[in-house]
């Protein structure tokens, strides 16, 4: 007998304690500088790479007056040598030896290539380093690459961050799903991670920039507000999407426990789409014994399991899931969908939704 | 060999879509469709995942087995029905290759190579030319700082006739194969040259054994004639080879699929270029709004005109679509005010959760819009890389429409609306419609054995939406004026007749219903302006014989170019006129 179908919409986490893994990776190959064993703080560099900043061209056939396939002949410097601004690269002796034409490196560089009566020199490196971004230990290396790193405490996956990796202790600023407004937001926020449980409002940004802040975690932010975060010194995370939607009481509800104690915000790198991935608030706490790993793989819809719904009319709202059609239902907005029934939170009845319009919410 | 059933997996940037084909009754013919989520934007992506659950739909849907315990597809084909004998894949999930165009001048080796990668999965990240591009000259070194700045999966030089110029072409050849041994080994661009012909064993010194060098036809022989097949085939195979490197899992599905895999605008492209035998002389149009791409592809007579536009559509590419048109042009196409505060949060959702789709109708409406902005754009581009396109005033015959957007509706007045607002076709024409997303599958089909592919397309695999009668206006015409008259003659298959008048008027779509069984015929135009519907102003052939359709004929009022009213809420007025007259409002199939 054939199985019912099953279905996989998209999953999220936010747990108060679990061990955390996480890969932290070049974009290129370089070199590692830890070890398995190894303890990191999340400025610690796991592995570097040198990126070619720029290449220059030197024609030292026209220089020499040479067709370029002599011009190899009169090379002093090969590929894979090292030279100096002004540092000869060819010479030519001409008139019976009584004149010596010269062709002179432009820039400090590396010989790179040599042919068609040219020299390609490259004109020095970019570092690039990869740091940890949170604390842990180093678990194991990957090669060339960089490392995983394990760490222990909370974990909140958010919908959507304007800035790159950044950490500082958690201030709640709000008292629940109220939105985030200047006057939340006094001296002592300063050099924290300000917390708002529901929207930021304009004026909130102004306050947290006169204020210094680290950066702040809200539930949402008109999209509208895109411009103005450009022009501010702190990166804001959004755990539930733009627009006024409240932050999940989940979310809040562990953001409070460890109110005091420091986040570290990771954005996981792009994929080979330049698409990141959801960023991530990590809180270490320390264990004794190492908690459970967080909940991974990838659940299926199924009576009992909570979600988190993505679309209007019920955008932000949780609920449990107690069914799933049996065949596609014709929505409201004409389209056919196999749906989903929801027990909304706080609510009596119950709602179909599209299947792929929920997120679960891994326990 | 015999095909008994082939399964053709598409694997989109956000579903993964199998598709059942199978010989029933003696007839191959497409059975049965199933989707799942690609599994590419998950913290752990696999490909093959998606694959594998989309192929448990299609086993759950068709009552076919196709997976072993072990989740491995069956094939061939088992004694107990269970497997199929081939597996085909088609793919669109990578994102496209970094592609640098070097070229002798805008105007004619640049344009052939602008229009191949048009028609590919491609992102030109820097044009190359000889000849000044507005007024300024590019040197050999800002050729190799732009190469290697570009990071390009793949080169193409062309230029010069053959036995034409061949120093500057040269230039550009050894600047390319400079820049690509700058690179590792294993990131080393394909180099294509496509250029004068005198040029071609030199390329190939220059590349040695170390560069990845392929020599094509030259792209322009002589200046009247242009061949870029070769390099658009060379663009798919770079695509396909990134994809299977860098997709993770996509290397299982590719292990059961027969022959190459097949980029999905590629098997549009044959299944465009079938149905445009069938009309030699009208050419025919398949456009397809997915989620991170949009495909419009113009065959006429075998020949193929082809824009592949990523980041687009109403997936991922919702965004970037979005920071190209702007608040302005979508908003334009809602029959209800909008702030672009709601606009932009609708954005991000649907680009964060490009599975979710819209529940209300409000929802519907504007995923409508941006799909309407997505194919306005890509026809712009087409109309922009083949201008002669835009020069005649009959519609493609038909227009096919497929893709997520155009996904099964119970209102499908809404999606033929999308059509007739963006594409503006003149004349008649039929509008098919793809609800379950098999064109791309048909395509792969056509590769592994034409004569399958038209086995299914003699099925009607496609749903007749509308046939489509568009008069072009000598000049602005008043709302509900009469422009034309015309008699619907049905003759019903048990030879009952009916015959009955429609008035053709301004600005407004009349929905006729047709049955879709017997014949039907439009005669005694009467003209009232002098409108041209193809043949000339005032003029029309005695007696046309059209086909019915899910919605029947459409009689579209509304003059072309469709001139939307400037004042907002008497635009919103006439979007909601249209989307009434249509039938896309209530009620439903």
């Amino acid at each position: 007998m054939m199985e019912a179908l099953r279905f996989y919409p998209e999953a999220v986490t936010f747990t108060p304690l679990a061990t955390i893994r996480r890969e932290r990776r070049l974009p290129i190959p370089g070199k590692v500088r830890v070890q398995r064993g190894d303890v990191v703080d999340a400025a610690t560099v796991l592995a570097v790479a040198e990126q070619p900043a720029g290449v220059v061209i030197v024609d030292i056939a026209r220089a020499l007056k040479v067709s370029p396939q002599r011009a190899a002949a009169y090379l002093q410097r090969k590929p894979g040598a090292s030279v100096r601004a002004h540092e000869i690269l060819a010479r030519r002796r001409i008139w019976l030896g009584l004149r010596t034409l010269r062709v002179r490196s432009p820039v400090d560089g590396e010989v790179v290539l040599a042919g068609g009566g040219k020299v390609l020199i490259q004109a020095g490196t970019r570092p690039l380093e990869l740091r940890a971004g949170f604390p842990g230990k180093v678990v194991e290396v990957i090669p060339d690459y960089g490392a995983v790193i394990e760490t222990t405490g909370a974990l909140i996956q958010a919908f959507w961050s304007s800035g790159a990796d950044f950490s500082g202790m958690i201030r709640i600023v709000t008292s629940g799903a109220e939105p985030l407004r200047a006057r939340a937001i006094d001296p002592v926020a300063q050099g924290t991670i300000v917390v708002g449980g529901a929207w930021i409002e304009p004026s909130a940004l102004e306050q947290a920039e006169r204020l210094q802040v680290r950066g702040i975690i809200a539930g949402s932010m008109e999209a509208s507000l895109l411009p103005m975060l450009r022009e501010l010194s702190f990166p804001v995370v959004l755990t539930e999407g733009f627009g006024r939607l409240p932050m999940h009481p989940g979310i809040f509800r562990i953001l409070s426990i460890y109110q005091g104690r420091e986040a570290f915000v990771v954005q996981p790198f792009a994929g080979p789409d330049g698409r990141a991935g959801r960023p991530e608030i990590l809180i270490p706490v320390p264990a004794e014994n190492l908690p459970p790993p967080e909940p991974t793989g990838e659940p299926d819809l199924r009576p009992g399991v909570r979600v988190r719904l993505l679309r209007e009319p019920y955008r932000g709202r949780t609920g449990t899931v107690s069914g799933i059609s049996p065949y596609p239902w014709t929505l409201d907005s004409g389209l056919r969908s196999w749906c989903a029934e929801i027990q909304l939170d706080g609510e009596e009845g119950k709602t179909w939704v599209p299947v792929y319009n929920v997120e679960i919410i891994r326990p | 060999m015999s095909w008994k059933s082939v399964v053709t997996i598409d694997v989109g940037s956000t579903q993964t879509r199998a598709l059942l084909f199978a010989r029933v009754e003696d007839r191959f013919r497409f059975v049965a469709a199933a989707s799942a989520p690609t599994h590419r934007h998950t913290a752990h992506p696999d490909l093959a995942l998606g694959g594998i659950r989309a192929l448990e739909h299609l086993s759950v849907i068709s009552g076919r087995l196709l997976l072993d315990p072990q989740g491995i597809l069956i094939a061939p084909e088992l004694s107990t029905g269970a497997g199929v004998d081939a597996c085909l894949m088609t793919l669109s999930a990578a994102p496209p290759i970094r592609v640098v165009l070097g070229g002798l001048s805008p105007e004619w080796s640049l344009a052939s190579l602008r229009r191949a990668a048009a028609s590919a999965y491609t992102h030109i990240v820097e044009v190359l030319s000889v000849v000044p591009i507005d007024g300024r000259r590019q040197t050999e070194e800002e050729w190799l700082q732009a190469l290697i700045a570009a990071e390009p999966h793949l080169v193409v030089i062309a230029g010069g006739v053959d036995g034409g110029a061949t120093r500057p072409v040269q230039a550009l050849l050894e600047t390319a194969a400079l820049a690509a041994r700058l690179r590792p080994e294993g990131e080393r661009p394909w180099i294509l040259f496509a250029g004068n012909a005198v040029l071609r064993e030199e390329a190939v010194a220059l590349a040695g054994r170390e560069l990845p060098l392929r020599v094509l036809q030259n792209v322009r022989p002589r200046l009247d004639v242009e061949h870029i097949g070769p390099v658009v085939e060379a663009m798919d195979q770079r695509y396909v080879e990134r994809a299977l490197a860098s997709l993770p899992g996509i290397s299982l599905l590719q292990s059961w699929a027969r022959g190459e895999v097949l980029p999905a605008a590629r098997a549009l492209s044959h299944v465009a270029r079938y149905l445009s035998l069938e009309t030699p002389d009208r050419g025919t149009l398949v456009v397809d709004v997915g989620g991170n791409h949009v495909v419009i592809t113009a065959a006429h007579g075998g020949s193929l005109a082809q824009v592949v536009r990523s980041e687009s559509g109403i997936g991922p590419g919702i965004l970037g679509l979005y920071q190209r048109r702007g608040y302005e042009r979508i908003a334009r196409w809602l029959p209800h005010e909008i702030r672009p505060e709601a606009l932009e949060a609708f954005v991000w959702t649907k680009a964060m959760h490009p599975l979710s789709i819209p529940q209300t109708m409000e929802e519907m409406g504007i995923e409508l819009a941006f799909a309407r902005e997505a194919l306005a754009e890509a026809w712009e581009q087409l109309l922009a890389l083949w201008p002669e396109l835009g020069r005649s005033p009959r519609a493609f015959e038909p227009i096919l429409l497929t893709g997520g957007a155009f996904a099964s509706h119970a209102r499908p007045g809404a999606l033929a609306l999308v059509a007739l607002d963006t594409l503006q076709p003149m004349g008649i024409t039929t509008l098919l419609w793809d609800p379950v997303g098999l064109t791309p599958g048909l395509g792969a089909l056509a590769a592994l054995d034409a004569s399958l592919a038209v086995e299914v397309l003699h099925s009607r695999p496609w749903t007749p939406l509308a046939t489509v009668l568009a008069p072009a206006l000598d000049g602005p015409v008043a709302l509900d004026e009469l422009l034309f008259t015309v008699e619907v003659h049905h003759r019903g298959p048990d030879g009952s007749e009916s015959v009955y008048e429609i008035e053709a008027r301004g600005g407004r779509l009349e929905v006729v219903p047709i049955p879709g069984v017997g014949e039907t015929e439009l005669r005694r135009f009467r003209m009232r302006r002098p409108v041209d519907l193809g043949w000339g102003p005032r003029r029309a052939p005695r007696r046309i014989r059209i086909v019915g359709g899910l919605l029947g004929l459409i009689v579209d009022g509304r003059g072309r170019p469709l001139r939307l009213a400037e004042d907002p809420e008497a635009r919103r007025e006439q979007i909601q006129r249209w989307l009434w007259d249509i039938g896309a409002l209530g009620g439903g199939l």
